[in-house]
């Protein structure tokens, strides 16, 4: 019975270990397609044709534990602030961080990766934290970030200091420098 | 010294005094149960076993442990708090078989089972490692076991996969059932 229940650990660690390999798409033509394949992405992420004139366009879709998106627009120096305000405005953020029971379900709304200040979206169609947007920015790179994530199983983005900068790090891709 | 002559000498002073027989002359410490006839080890893992259950039921029925449905199946709310494979069992069977929420699921309890055992293991291998920032996401995702109608329909590949493993290990008929009641349903 010991050495069966070993091997069930085992084979658990090396399920685990290779569910911890993620896959990533960057193929602008393809979207839509990323789109569509995440659950509820469709009512955040803007569709290529009503974007704010930009100067060029970088798309990570990443299938690991869940599925994010992440479109990444830059900007003229001219264009950079007004679609910064034009987008920001339009959406609503989360002022308070989200808690259930003991658990924190989203820890932060507002936190700075990798050089972008990252925002989390409050939509009552989402389901924090399964189900969620956030929108970025970067005044150094003239950047604006389109965000999307789903996982079902996912029930809590704990509590420790810079958790979602942890979370975004291991869920979201962005270009490495 | 010689335990087996001094063992030897305290039981048949007790015979002669026509007492019950106690376990090393009530002393262990000093003297050893040479016949091995009274199994204070296995005494000693089976009660604290049931101290286990015990707590583990209590979650349950203080409603610190509990079920929320969502149609197709649900969520055990707080699952990691109860690890005791006896209890894992018999609250399956509860929930699939008498509970009012019986009907989100077409599966075996084994199944139910399965799915929340693997729950667990995830969450006690990525503890540790998540208090130093490590495997997070896993232990994240591992406090609730959320259960489809059957463990085939679960989502997520590397639950569905280990709870059949398990399930082939405690009773691999469920298996058979589960993947019949699934294509029924799909």
């Amino acid at each position: 019975m010991i050495k069966r229940t070993m091997l069930i650990n085992i084979f658990v660690i090396v399920v685990f270990l290779l569910a911890a390999c993620g896959k990533v798409f960057t193929n602008v033509n393809d979207y839509s397609d990323y789109v569509d394949s995440i659950d509820g992405a469709d009512s955040f992420m803007p569709s290529l044709n009503e974007l704010p004139e930009y100067l060029s366009i970088e798309v990570y879709y990443y299938e690991h534990l869940g599925q994010s998106i992440n479109l990444l627009l830059t900007f003229s120096d001219e264009n950079y602030e007004s679609a910064k305000e034009a987008v920001f405005n339009s959406i609503d953020f989360l002022e308070q961080p989200l808690m259930q029971d003991d658990f924190y379900l989203i820890p932060e709304v507002e936190f700075e990766y990798i050089g972008y200040i990252i925002k989390v979206v409050d939509n009552v169609n989402f389901k924090y934290p399964e189900q969620f947007g956030m929108l970025g920015y970067s005044d150094e790179k003239l950047q604006i970030s389109f965000m999307f994530f789903y996982d079902d199983s996912l029930n809590q983005i704990s509590n420790s200091k810079d958790r979602m900068i942890r979370f975004v790090e291991s869920e979201f891709k962005f270009p490495e420098d | 010294m010689d335990f087996a002559y001094n063992v030897g000498n305290i039981q048949a002073i007790l015979t002669d005094f026509n007492y019950n027989r106690v376990y090393c002359a009530n002393n262990p410490v000093m003297y050893t149960d040479s016949d091995g006839d009274f199994p204070i080890l296995i005494f000693l893992i089976a009660a604290a076993y049931a101290i286990w259950a015990a707590q583990d039921i209590y979650d349950i029925v203080s409603g610190d442990v509990y079920f929320n449905e969502a149609g197709d199946g649900g969520q055990i709310v707080d699952s990691y708090k109860v690890q005791n494979p006896t209890v894992v069992f018999g609250y399956s069977i509860y929930l699939r078989y008498f509970s009012d929420s019986k009907d989100c699921f077409d599966g075996s309890a084994t199944g139910i089972a399965a799915e929340w055992m693997v729950h667990n293991i995830g969450y006690d291998l990525t503890f540790i490692p998540s208090k130093f920032g490590y495997l997070q996401n896993i232990n994240d995702r591992a406090i609730h076991t959320d259960l489809g109608r059957t463990v085939f329909a679960e989502d997520d590949w590397y639950v569905r996969y280990p709870a059949l493993a398990i399930q082939i290990v405690a009773n691999p008929i469920t298996i058979i059932y589960d993947y019949y009641q699934y294509i029924k349903h799909e």
